[in-house]
């Protein structure tokens, strides 16, 4: 076909992990043309359409790239997975906590505050301990657990000496109690693929990255539920779906619209990357 | 394949499969950048990447 062929589908990166990676041998191995665009030594138009996929995995570290990068690509009328929207909504922990909520999906009570004072008086309002998060960020950074409001205060107070522009506004979040544990399931269209429980080595932070001891879990059940309603809720064709296991009372507590899969895959065995690319295969097809 | 850490000067292996924007956490504690130009494959420190989505 030459010239003329058409490239099914892109992945849209701006580093290159272990996730993606396994995702080009994945696509060599099942016969996928699946072209990488690393917006870092690669630059595409915004005037005519960005390239001739069909399908554009978003699969950029940065929140920010990876929302941009989809609204232009989706412009074009290409398709993006995730969509923007389903970016914008996973990238902004505020505002997917009030998208899961009010589309009642269970999740921890939360408050969203601007500055220290208001910080401390929503941490009044839930009772202490809590959770202090920033609104965006991964892998368990910037989260900190206080268990006073002089420990709220301090923590604040380093929180907002950071130069960014959302360092004073701060998810306030009801603790949890649940051992140092939870569950990450991946989702893909509508399927709950595979799924681990995580706990913490020390702490109560169960992040991969931090070094959590991870095992196994069939993804069924009220665990497969619960991460398929919150990926739904958010319109997240492909999710990394937390949920915490407070004593039988299920709630969600992240939906990350970018997983990383490592984990998960070598816990798990399953080929979550053939998933992923069947899924973009079949709305290529579309 | 081999390459040059830009900060401790240090020779790096690289994966047979190695791809231009790959990262690769040096031994000297470094994050690094693939970079291919001209068939040459050279290693950046990687910088300007701020936010994440993590597992």
């Amino acid at each position: 076909m030459g010239r003329m062929s058409k490239t099914l589908l892109a992945m849209i990166v701006d580093i290159v992990r272990w996730e993606e990676k396994i995702l080009l041998k994945a696509a060599e191995i099942m016969g996928l043309n699946l072209s990488l665009v690393n917006l870092r030594s690669r630059f595409i138009s915004l005037t005519e359409p960005p390239g001739n996929a069909k399908v554009y995995l978003i699969r950029a570290v940065s929140r920010t790239t990876a929302v941009t990068s989809a609204l232009v690509i989706e412009s074009f009328g290409a398709v993006t997975i995730n969509s923007p929207r389903a970016l914008q909504a996973t990238g902004d922990k505020a505002a997917m906590i009030a998208l899961l909520a009010s589309r009642g999906v269970p999740v921890p009570r939360s408050y969203l505050a601007l500055g220290k004072e208001t910080a401390l008086m929503a941490a009044e309002a839930l009772g202490f301990p809590v959770v202090l998060k920033p609104v965006s960020g991964g892998w368990g950074m910037l989260s900190a657990k206080a268990g006073s409001p002089e420990e709220l205060e301090q923590l604040l107070e380093l929180k907002e000496a950071i130069p960014s522009p959302t360092s004073r506004l701060h998810v306030i979040q009801e603790y949890i109690e649940a051992g140092g544990s939870d569950y990450r399931v991946l989702v893909v269209g509508g399927e709950a693929v595979a799924a681990m429980k995580r706990s913490a080595v020390r702490g109560w932070k169960a992040n991969v990255s931090r070094g959590a001891l991870v095992e196994p879990i069939s993804p069924r059940g009220e665990i497969e539920e619960l991460a398929v309603r919150a990926s739904e809720a958010l319109g997240a064709e492909v999710a990394g779906v937390d949920i915490i296991d407070g004593d039988g009372d299920m709630r969600v507590l992240e939906v990350n619209g970018v997983p990383e899969f490592r984990g998960l895959r070598e816990a798990t065995g399953v080929p979550v990357e053939r998933y992923i690319l069947s899924y973009a295969r079949e709305n290529a097809r579309r | 394949m081999k390459a040059v850490c830009p900060v401790c000067k240090l020779e790096v292996a690289l994966p047979d499969d190695v791809v231009e924007g790959e990262v690769i956490e040096h031994d000297c504690g470094v994050v690094l950048e693939v970079k291919v130009s001209n068939g040459k494959v050279e290693l950046k420190a990687l910088e300007g990447i701020l936010e994440d989505w993590g597992e």
